[in-house]
């Protein structure tokens, strides 16, 4: 199972590499939206973690772009950034209904534990769909 | 909405925009502390790299508060902060010093370009290190972020017909004038007012174009052979090559 890590900060990349190599996952990492879109299209995703704050293209640019394609339409997506959810507004609703959010984590209040965990439910939820 | 405290005679001192800036800049570091701690829990063979990552990202935040800091005294047109005749590629060369760590773990290798000799300019040495390694430590976390530009990062200097000049130089075309422009307009309503160059807010070259500012100079994009990078001119002062 593939997870799409899209991080810019090159030392939390390092470490989210770390901290999930024993959850028997394949972890890309892409520090753009182009890089991304590039990865999942040759690693295709079941999990895709992003940080809504990028270099160029924003991290809403990418849900946007990535939900365009029929293919990628149902994977799950867990925006982890340092940017609060309070500060989208009502958007946010408007945006997790349009794009489908599995959920937002705050980056200074979700630890590398509360991460995984949720990394954990979402792809055994994934592995449950492919069985079926 | 940005308010700005003045002092009589209207000059800015402190921006509470940039101290914003900073408040968030700082989460950055603070993470990478946390993070770096608790990943260090999972793996014994992490402690090392862990504790490199705390140490330097402890130091890279303590840095940018006292950059800051230095500024706003700057600002404040604290007297202690006089002029003296210094040698810019000395300053580069304890800039790069401090740079040293954090580029290691951000992956960056860090050069120094200071061949040549050049005449002394009358700044203060503090407040231009602190420019210097303000700037630089932005950079040193903004190049990461980029795909297909080399891991590379210059501290340099060279001769100009305006002076010397004294920067940071990479690959990336963003380090432009019009980056620089879009940004100080940005600073006030966004959150990434150098979009296409730092995933962050580049408090770091805020900082820096604060201090030099307040020393009568100015922070601007500039070439140094094929690299692009930003800096500052400084004027050299010939009469003090006799006792320096």
């Amino acid at each position: 199972m593939n997870i799409l890590i899209i991080e810019p900060d090159k030392v939390l990349s390092n470490i989210y590499i770390n901290a999930f190599k024993n959850l028997g996952l394949d972890i890309y990492i892409a520090k753009s939206a182009q890089a991304a879109l590039t990865l999942a299209d040759g690693y295709p995703p079941s999990l895709v973690i992003l940080e809504i704050q990028l270099v160029e293209h924003s991290g809403i640019e990418f849900l946007y772009e990535f939900r365009s394609y029929s293919e990628w339409k149902e994977i799950p997506i867990i925006i982890y950034s340092c940017i609060p959810v309070q500060e989208f507004n009502n958007n946010w609703q408007i945006l997790k209904q349009e794009i489908g959010i599995e959920d937002y984590l705050y980056k200074p209040k979700t630890n590398l534990k509360q991460l995984i965990k949720l990394i954990k439910e979402v792809t055994s939820k994934q592995s449950e769909t492919i069985k079926y | 909405m940005a308010r700005v405290l003045r002092l009589e005679n209207e000059t800015p001192i402190i921006s509470q925009q940039l101290l914003l800036n900073i408040a968030e800049e700082l989460k950055m570091p603070l993470l990478r502390i946390a993070r770096a701690n608790e990943s260090s829990l999972f793996d014994d063979q992490m402690n090392l790299q862990s504790s490199e990552i705390i140490r330097t990202s402890t130091d890279n935040a303590l840095k940018l508060i006292d950059n800051y800091i230095l500024g706003i005294r700057l600002a404040l047109e604290d007297a202690s902060f006089i002029k003296e005749s210094v040698s810019v590629s000395s300053v580069l060369y304890d800039a790069a010093l401090d740079l040293t760590s954090l580029a290691k773990i951000n992956g960056v290798e860090l050069e120094l370009n200071i061949a040549g000799k050049f005449a002394p300019v009358a700044v203060n040495r503090e407040a231009l290190h602190a420019a210097l390694v303000s700037l630089g430590a932005a950079l040193i976390e903004a190049i990461p972020a980029h795909e297909n530009i080399q891991m590379k990062l210059q501290l340099a200097t060279h001769r100009s017909r305006y002076g010397i000049v004294a920067g940071v130089y990479a690959q990336t075309k963003q380090l432009s004038e019009q980056t620089l422009k879009m940004g100080r307009r940005l600073q006030k309503t966004s959150r990434q007012p150098l979009l296409n160059l730092s995933h962050s807010n580049g408090a770091g070259v805020f900082v820096a174009d604060s201090i030099l500012n307040s020393m009568g100079l100015k922070l601007t994009s500039s070439r140094h052979h094929n690299l692009y990078g930003i800096g500052t001119i400084l004027e050299p002062v010939n009469q003090m090559q006799l006792i320096t």
